[in-house]
């Protein structure tokens, strides 16, 4: 149909339904969020908001099976190679072992242009990925399972095998034969489908090689220089692609008015087919202002709504509205305990053990950390920031893993303990002096803040010459003081890039991890035991890996635990069919090709598999 | 003199605004014995009961209810008072004597260094403040102090303008041609003769500025700048009302408090120094005199 | 005339270099790593850790010498190219061109009762000095300023869109946004008001005018204030100056005398402030535009600021240079139309 008969098709059918009262332009699902894409290019996304809209676009080889964050299913491609099925064989040369993981790709795939997917495309998807690397973003993980864990990046890769060597091996990596593509993983197959080949992940999605090419970006040239030639910045922008994305997904880009909103509409050349109910078009609005947003929400003008957890006592009740509760996150937050510090940190200000401010090495004594866990009141936190939809960590490691996690309360909320282990410190000497330290925060949020006013509440609570104070700062000058290593305390927090127990035990107890890295607490003992972790392949094994560096973690008080948060979505009553995975639940990202509206239906699908808490009440 | 008090005591909105302000005066004085601080050497620290963000209505404890975040908003609301004198009175004085300063500088020399003082005054008006403020914020922390430097940076180009265009429409009025063929000094002239009566846009400037620095810093707040979270100060107050404003589901005012009390400080102050600024002007203003 | 208006366009790129070195000079009292700010946005991105930022500081010539910083930027604007703007996601040049209309549609829909109002207002609260319309006008008007905008805002948003349902959020609903994205509309000005009725389409016109009236609403009740006083006191000063008791004695009737010979010269200081608030409506009203869900230059500017993306706010500082001496010489050339005394030199 022309384009302008189709609007005004829409448009007639959309205020024909508004008249009679009915459900608000049926065929269009209209998203209220606060932040929107970066880019559309599933190479350098690495932010939720550019996930979710990828996540409509573009596709992968394989994707979770339902309810399973373990089990995966075929997609583009058509089987999951495994070793029963002879798809996986493992092998060895003299860079070390290897695994050879053979995918057969799909026919009769499109993408948005009518291209038709080919395992060339797969290759080429992959072999960008390793080219350009963009700086700061999530190919890191790529380059894990390709090269290894202690590869982290392209230097990393050219750094071990030179040029000449990286290309060679680069190229190797992924080779095309038939109507299949092999990966060649020196890193731990067990990471391989979680990180890198599933629906969720985006920085693995299929890109079409042709398109692609045409529109400006690398031409799978290899004489160039690594590192250097083609190799992407920061900005989201980096990359040609990133805002005329062609995809094999169910929805296409329609319109994308930078800040404003995305335009998503159905692609209907979509292999799966649109047997079914389907909305036609995705709107998702971005709206900062919360009473703006909630306005609009209650009066029907926005479907699904991003409801901060503080507020959503003013919605319960709402005529209207259905909210889904009680699934647990795949994130979680600490306080970390940072040792060695910056001499000339402004947050120890005298520097010294006078009662005046606090070595740089305060924290290398075991018991002024221990003493630090047992003033960190996690009840009150999950009670009163969390409105009780949390409940206090046990570790570092989110609940969401079950049986990997090291399921005792070690410390808790104790002044008695508190006291008893200042007054331990330093022989004494801390209890008689005292001291002065400042509690840093980046501002914008309140849950940081707050986490660092209990500290501050708690521990000057027992000692009037303990004086500390809380102050905040903008993410511009936090940068900086977190690169010069000036916090001594500090509230971190770290979401799931995939659903596996490395990915929360190496940043946050791996000596070269994110965090412990700044926080200098890191042994080889248990940096062993972290990889032995990323190639388990024996779920008891990996269990009993993560209980010990737990243990470690827990007995030497490194990082405060706080609370592991449960989430809560909100939506209109006529939205039919929504669904979370693990992935994807704690920011709101969905499948938008499973959703419909009506005034009749099943509503939000419950999983009760994956998420046991998981309930829904409506008005 | 006394003609003059008389004058102000008679007309009724000049007793109202005079009234006010004295209010507001006498609650900024009594702050510490009816707001008494929890914290010794922070008065302005707001002090909070818990970590809530749903704000509480009144109660006996809280005698005008807590803002988002549990900050008593009575204790805000006093202690604001002294903020609110303060900003207003230290930017807008600061900014009125550079302003007045460059303008008549500008003005009394013209030609040459007029234009460049100009095309300063054109610079610091294209200059985003926000940029300045942000900048500030980053470098020296949020803080009331700082955003007070980033306004004032930002206000005293209003009062250059004005007090230029004034002085040279007065020029050429016969007063001053007057005194210029009698041969005072042109110094002189700007002195005695044409600054004191150019006044008088200044005079309603400053009276609108002084009640609305608080609104600035509100806007400031707003956008995530101004003072730092919990300070005494009515615009940061109005600005935690924000997402609370809309009320709860069924009940539109069920935080009717949290933008009501600090709201209504803030438009009486807002009105006392307007009004206080009109009387004086219609008092004092020469051309004023002898009218009804 | 000529001649000065000349004079005065020279000076523009002498205020615009101005502008930005001033701000760039501003800045340099971060480090390069506060500049970094606005491309790693989130720890997760610092995988590396502290030598990675340094290795995108290098990228971005953020340590350069300013000299050098300056220059590079100078050079890329002669040459048409304002930068990318990241919290954008589009050219700086785009950015602001885009919001542009938005917000000039929204100033030109304000400024008309703002100004005319408020003359209005002034003129009548101070040909009745004193009396219950002199008091009543005066405290209406003031509490209006003495408002924060946002207060105003959402309370007009719930009260006319969440009870209501009149006036929603936005600049247009999806129905009439994709009539206007569609090939059957032109989009001539970008103006939304104006294009509809070149389009002769009925429906987005009420469509935008519907969005339009609150957010105007709000800006002109918080504006009026500010005019109306001035309007007030140079029109009591004006009412006593010797031409109007002259044109009195003549017998002129009191109307003429007000709005003839009073409120002409009343106008000239109004004038100024009327051009301060026309260039202060443009570079935006960032609350109006942020509780009304609008796009526009205030919003652009202000998370430019805030997120320090660097070339958006040299781009803004430039557009804003310009609008403001643009402004500027226009009122200077109305003063000389309203009063003949004033020459200009």
């Amino acid at each position: 149909m022309r384009k302008s008969l189709l609007v005004l098709t829409i448009l007639l059918v959309g205020v024909g339904m508004c008249a009679f009262g009915q459900v608000p332009y049926p065929g269009t699902l209209r998203i209220g969020a606060i932040s929107e894409a970066v880019t559309l290019d599933p190479v350098n996304a690495y932010d939720t908001s550019s996930g979710q809209q990828l996540l409509q676009i573009y596709e992968g080889l394989l994707a979770y099976a339902p309810s399973s964050i373990t089990e995966y299913v075929p997609w583009l491609a058509t089987a999951v190679p495994s070793y029963d099925n002879g798809l996986v064989v493992a092998g060895e040369d003299d860079f070390g072992a290897y695994t050879l993981v053979t995918f057969p790709i799909r026919e009769g795939v499109y993408f948005h242009n009518g291209n038709v997917l080919d395992p060339g495309d797969v290759e080429y998807t992959f072999e960008r990925c390793l080219v350009v690397d963009p700086a700061g973003g999530p190919q890191w993980m790529a380059y894990n399972v390709f090269f290894g864990l202690d590869y982290n990046s392209l230097a990393d890769v050219v750094d071990a095998f030179g040029q000449d060597g990286a290309k060679q091996k680069i190229q190797e990596a992924v080779e095309v034969s038939g109507n299949n593509v092999t990966f060649k993983l020196y890193g731990p197959f067990g990471l391989f489908y979680s990180s890198l080949m599933n629906d969720r992940t985006y920085w693995g999605y299929i890109v079409d090689k042709a398109y692609s090419i045409t529109n400006g970006a690398w031409p799978q040239d290899f004489d160039i220089e690594l590192g250097v030639d083609w190799k992407m910045g920061p900005e989201g922008a980096a990359s040609p692609l990133y805002d005329i994305p062609n995809g094999t997904g169910p929805y296409m880009l329609n319109l994308w008015l930078p800040v404003e909103q995305v335009i998503l509409e159905k692609f209907d050349g979509y292999w799966r087919g649109w047997d079914g109910d389907h909305v036609d078009f995705m709107i998702t609005f971005n709206i900062s202002e919360w009473s703006t947003r909630r306005t609009m929400f209650e009066a029907g003008d926005l479907d699904i709504c991003y409801v901060p957890r503080q507020y959503m006592g003013q919605l319960i009740g709402t005529e209207g509205l259905r909210t889904v509760f009680g699934y647990a996150a795949a994130g979680n937050s600490g306080v970390m305990l940072i040792n060695d510090v910056n001499p000339e940190s402004q947050f120890i200000h005298s520097g010294q053990l006078d009662g005046k401010g606090v070595p740089p090495d305060f924290m290398n004594d075991i018991d002024v950390r221990k003493a630090f866990h047992y003033a960190f009141d996690a009840a009150t936190y999950a009670e009163q920031i969390y409105l009780g939809e949390a409940v206090p960590s046990y570790s570092q490691l989110p609940i969401i893993f079950g049986d990997a996690v090291y399921q005792t309360y070690m410390y808790g909320f104790d002044l008695e303990k508190a006291e008893e282990h200042f007054r331990k410190a330093y022989d004494g000497q801390l209890w008689d002096l005292g001291f002065k330290l400042t509690l840093e925060y980046n501002i914008g949020n309140d849950m940081r803040r707050v986490s660092m006013e209990i500290l501050e509440a708690n521990i000057e609570s027992l000692n009037p010459k303990f004086d500390l104070d809380v102050v905040g700062l903008e993410w511009a000058s936090h940068l900086p003081a977190y690169q010069s290593r000036q916090m001594m305390v500090y509230r971190s927090g770290w979401g799931a890039d995939y659903i596996h127990p490395y990915n929360f035990i190496q940043p946050y107890y791996h000596s070269q991890g994110n965090f412990m890295r700044v926080q200098g607490f890191g042994t080889p003992e248990t940096d062993a035991l972290i990889a032995q972790i990323g190639l388990a392949t024996d779920v008891a094994e990996l269990n009993r890996l993560c209980h010990e560096v737990q243990l470690w973690a827990l007995e030497g008080a490194y990082t405060i635990p706080m609370v592991d948060p449960t989430g809560r979505t909100w939506e209109r009553t006529w939205v039919q069919g929504r669904w979370f995975h693990s992935m994807g639940a704690s920011s709101g990202n969905f499948k938008a090709y499973d959703v419909w509206k009506a005034v009749e239906g099943p509503g939000f699908i419950l999983d009760n598999i994956l998420f046991p808490g998981m309930a829904s009440e409506e008005w | 003199m006394l003609k003059i008090l008389k004058k102000l005591l008679t007309r009724p909105l000049s007793v109202a605004g005079f009234l006010l302000l004295f209010a507001f005066i006498v609650i900024a004085v009594i702050a510490p014995w009816i707001a008494p601080p929890q914290f010794e050497h922070e008065p302005y620290r707001i002090p909070r009961d818990g970590y809530w963000a749903e704000p509480k209505p009144p109660s006996a404890k809280h005698i005008l209810g807590t803002a988002e975040g549990q900050y008593d908003i009575f204790y805000g609301v006093v202690w604001g008072t002294r903020t609110a004198f303060r900003v207003g009175i230290i930017v807008t004085l600061s900014g009125c004597l550079i302003g007045m300063v460059i303008g008549s500088i500008a003005a009394y020399y013209g030609g040459l260094i007029d234009e460049l003082l100009m095309r300063i005054v054109d610079i610091f008006y294209t200059l985003p403040f926000l940029v300045a403020a942000m900048v500030l914020t980053v470098v020296l922390g949020r803080s009331l102090e700082n955003s007070m430097i980033a306004l004032i940076c930002f206000t005293w180009m209003g009062y250059a303008r004005v007090l230029r265009s004034e002085i040279l429409r007065i020029k050429e009025l016969d007063y001053a041609q007057a005194a210029r063929a009698v041969g005072a000094n042109n110094f002189r002239i700007l002195l005695r003769h044409i600054i004191p009566n150019a006044m008088y846009p200044i005079f309603v400037m400053v009276s609108m500025n002084i009640g609305s620095m608080v609104i600035a810093v509100s806007t400031l707040s707003f956008l995530g700048l101004g003072a730092e979270i919990g300070y005494a100060d009515w615009g940061q107050m109005i600005s935690l009302a924000r997402n609370w404003m809309l009320g709860s589901a069924g009940n539109a005012t069920a935080y009717w408090f949290t933008v009501v009390c600090p709201g209504i400080p803030i438009v009486l102050f807002v009105l006392s120094w307007n009004l206080v600024g009109d009387a004086l002007r219609d008092v004092l203003d020469p051309r004023m005199r002898g009218t009804r | 005339m000529t001649t000065y208006v000349l004079r005065r366009l020279i000076m523009l790129p002498i205020v615009l270099i101005g502008v930005t070195l001033l701000i760039f000079a501003l800045l340099q009292l971060l480090s390069p790593f506060s500049r970094l700010a606005m491309f790693v946005t989130d720890p997760n991105q610092l995988k590396q850790g502290p030598e990675q930022l340094q290795e995108m500081v290098e990228a971005l010539g953020l340590d350069d010498p300013v000299w050098m910083q300056y220059g590079r930027w100078l050079n890329q604007v002669l040459h048409g190219d304002l930068g990318w703007s990241e919290s954008g996601r589009q050219p700086v040049v785009t950015a602001i061109l885009s919001r542009l209309p938005g917000t000039l549609e929204l100033a030109l829909f304000a400024v008309i009762p703002v100004i005319f109002g408020g003359i209005w207002l002034g003129k009548i609260t101070a040909v009745h000095q004193n009396k219950p319309l002199d008091h009543v006008g005066r405290v209406v008007a003031i509490v209006g300023w003495s408002f924060p905008t946002f207060v105003l805002g959402l309370l007009a948003l719930f009260v006319f869109y969440g009870i209501l349902d009149w006036f929603p959020p936005g600049r247009l609903s999806i129905a009439a946004a994709r009539i206007v994205n569609s090939d059957a509309f032109t989009s001539y000005t970008k103006l939304l008001t104006i294009d509809a009725l070149l389009n002769g389409n009925w429906f987005v016109l009420g469509d935008a005018l519907r969005h339009l009236i609150m957010p105007v609403i709000t800006l002109a009740y918080l504006s009026w204030a500010l005019i109306m006083r001035v309007m007030r006191s140079s029109m009591l000063e004006s009412m006593r100056q010797d031409y109007v008791t002259t044109a009195r004695a003549k017998g002129q009737t009191e109307r003429i005398v007000i709005n003839k010979h009073a409120r002409r010269n009343a106008l000239l200081p109004v004038t100024t402030i009327a051009g301060t608030m026309f260039a202060g409506l443009m570079s935006g009203v960032v609350i109006t535009e942020t509780v009304f869900n609008r796009p526009g230059l205030g919003r652009f500017a202000a998370s430019a600021a805030t997120q320090l993306d660097i070339p958006s706010v040299l781009g803004f500082a430039l557009f804003n240079g310009i609008l403001f001496v643009v402004m500027n010489l226009i009122v200077d050339l109305l003063y000389a139309y309203f009063d003949p005394r004033v020459r200009l030199e």
